[in-house]
């Protein structure tokens, strides 16, 4: 309404100057005549006859007002109260002006009232269509009910518009992140309790056992032992859940520092040199000449942990007095690193399934052995947030036992 | 996330009667975006027939293909060009360069058939993830064929696609190269939040795609 105050006030101000100037002139034109017939009346009582005054009239040179011709009109009273024909005229005059003016201000008014309404339903229009669309955004709903026509008429409205498209985009796509990280937490919660149920009731089975007290010693001590292998199983698995649900739920961040990744690599070596020392397995450097420092940025700590689990799984599935090589191979934009046993190997149909969370080989070697179903995951997991990858090679296989696995590392 | 690139019920059949040849049986996918997908088959499985069609360069016997929500079959040929250039990029197997440009032209020549402005800062950082950023004044048969993949690929990034699409990009590199490639591949998709769509016949490098999904007598399925 605001807006309006100063058109209507404008209005007011340009009709008041003309009703002015239009009253103005009736006054003055009522005064000219009085000052006109006064003057004839002077110049009859001095004998001048009508015509010779006229002609005095139009010449101008009977410029003083005729003050005893006024008094004589006043005396015979036509000047009292204005009531005479020519006062008449200026009063209508003037009430016609009043009149004209008082009906061009109403238009005026009608036409800006009009205007006014029109720009307040496109407004309020507008307006509801916004607050329409925060109630579906409130529901979940990021659809925007904004009207093609808004476009370019008010420029605040068409930038709330732009703004609010965004942000349903953005909503839009936090929402849809939101619902993975629940599917994905989901997932993973399943996955832990169902690794987590097989070494529990083991556990519980062999304490129910012991519990009845009816066995003698030795199969006592044989299932104290069984209970100490399903606890240290157990040990094992929640190590890797706990890494595995940091590197989840982001609390593990790699960040990635200039280092000489061949120490980060021959720390892992000595991390699993024991195991594989005791199995008689040589773990090999190969192509020497490449092995000077190679300072690339990357997480030490995990990046290692990466090396030892692929290295670890060497070992563990290869037979004794074997082999693991090593190479390290500059490529033009990742560092190629392979890690090649005489173990058991992977059938080539399962390739794409040892990187996947708890998934485990089904042959007889893999059950054998203790593990988690883990370690491969993570290895990946964190090759990935290098921008680097872990694959399996099958192209080394064919003639040869044992697996090559194959780690791309970015240069920068 | 959302779903960028869905099939309904899509069929490629050739021929007909007795010698009809189902290339593409009731596909059923739908790709995510920002997903590295690799379809997986041997030669003659359908895998080439899927990916044209997944591209609009090819029309199906039956069935749909949504982008977005574009149902991209039941666009004009002219629009459906516009559409594919705008949206799509492709990277094949021959590489497919301009012999008598330079590198650099090669990379923004599907820019500038769109008439859209280069975005010269993009195309550089392009190049230099890439790794070729000593070779954009080289014409391309100076170029390995990793180099000339590298070339590839970053015309399809170049033009800022909602998807890729690559046809057997190592099917002429040795083995090396072609996990360099396919991890590049991987890595700029991802730095770039484009969605990848690779057809290929080698497990190997297929490993290193998020998601596997296999292709046999035209039937896809999601590897387990």
């Amino acid at each position: 309404m605001r807006k309006f105050l100063f058109p209507v006030i404008i209005g007011i101000v340009v009709l008041a100057l003309a009703d002015w100037y239009f009253i103005t002139a009736a006054n003055h034109s009522y005064e000219e005549k009085i000052k006109i017939l006064s003057v004839m009346i002077e110049e009859q009582e001095k004998g001048t006859d009508s015509l010779a005054t006229a002609a005095g009239l139009l010449k101008g040179a009977l410029g003083s007002y005729g003050e005893a011709g006024v008094e004589r009109l006043k005396a015979y009273g036509y000047l009292a109260g204005q009531q005479n024909s020519f006062g008449v005229e200026r009063k209508a005059s003037i009430r016609n002006t009043v009149l004209f003016s008082a009906a061009a201000f109403l238009l005026y008014l009608l036409s800006l009232g009009l205007l006014y309404g029109q720009c307040r339903r496109q407004w309020q229009g507008e307006l509801r269509a916004l607050s329409q669309t925060l109630d579906k955004f409130s529901k979940h709903i990021y659809e925007l009910e904004i009207p093609e026509k808004m476009n370019g008429k008010e420029k605040e409205i068409d930038r709330i518009a732009g703004q609010l498209s965004a942000l349903s985009e953005q909503l839009r796509y936090n929402e849809e992140r939101l619902n993975m990280e629940k599917e994905e937490t989901r997932s993973l919660v399943t996955d832990v309790s169902h690794q987590l149920k097989t070494p529990v009731a083991g556990l519980k089975t062999c304490f129910e056992i012991l519990n009845q007290g009816n066995l003698n010693p030795e199969e006592e001590q044989e299932f104290l032992a069984q209970c100490m292998r399903q606890l240290a199983g157990l040990e094992t698995l929640v190590g890797a859940l706990v890494n595995i649900s940091r590197m989840e739920t982001g609390m593990i961040e790699i960040r990635r520092e200039p280092a000489d990744i061949l120490e980060t690599l021959v720390s892992a070596v000595n991390r699993v040199y024991l195991k594989a020392e005791g199995k008689q397995i040589a773990i090999e450097f190969e192509e020497t000449e490449d092995l000077k420092p190679t300072i690339i940025p990357h997480d030490v700590k995990w990046l290692c942990e990466a090396f030892i689990n692929i290295l670890e799984n060497a070992v563990k599935y290869s037979p004794v007095n074997t082999q693991i090589r090593v190479r390290m191979i500059r490529m033009a934009t990742f560092l190629r690193i392979e890690i090649e046993d005489q173990g058991i190997g992977i059938p080539k149909e399962n390739y794409h399934k040892i990187f996947k969370r708890f998934y485990r080989g089904e042959s007889e070697e893999v059950r054998k052995a203790e593990g988690s179903g883990v370690g491969l995951y993570l290895t990946r997991e964190i090759l990935e947030r290098h921008g680097g990858s872990v694959t399996v090679s099958s192209r080394y296989g064919s003639k040869r036992r044992g697996s090559t696995f194959v780690v791309q590392i970015p240069y920068d | 996330m959302d779903t960028i690139l869905k099939t309904e019920h899509l069929c490629k059949y050739y021929g007909s009667g007795d010698n009809q040849v189902r290339a593409v049986k009731d596909a059923n996918i739908a790709i995510q975006r920002g997903e590295f997908t690799a379809i997986v088959g041997k030669s003659g499985s359908g895998k080439s027939t899927l990916l044209h069609l997944l591209g609009g360069l090819d029309f199906p016997t039956s069935g749909k293909v949504w982008m977005k929500d574009k149902d991209m079959f039941a666009l004009k040929e002219d629009e459906l060009a516009v559409f594919r250039r705008r949206k799509i990029g492709f990277i094949f197997q021959a590489f497919n360069l301009v012999s008598s440009i330079n590198v650099w032209e090669n990379i923004v020549l599907p820019i500038g058939l769109d008439g859209k402005e280069t975005d010269e800062n993009f195309v550089r950082d392009i190049i230099k993830t890439l790794g070729i950023e000593g070779k954009v004044q080289n014409l391309p048969h100076t170029l390995s064929g990793g180099q000339q993949q590298r070339v590839a690929i970053a015309r399809a990034l170049a033009s800022k696609p909602d998807v890729i699409l690559a046809d057997e990009p190592t099917g002429n590199l040795d083995s090396k190269t072609s996990d360099e490639v396919v991890g590049l591949l991987k890595m700029s998709a991802q730095k770039y939040g484009q969605t990848l769509v690779m057809i290929t016949h080698d497990q190997d490098i297929a490993q290193i795609a998020d998601r596997i999904l296999v292709i046999e007598d035209g039937e896809v399925v999601e590897q387990g």
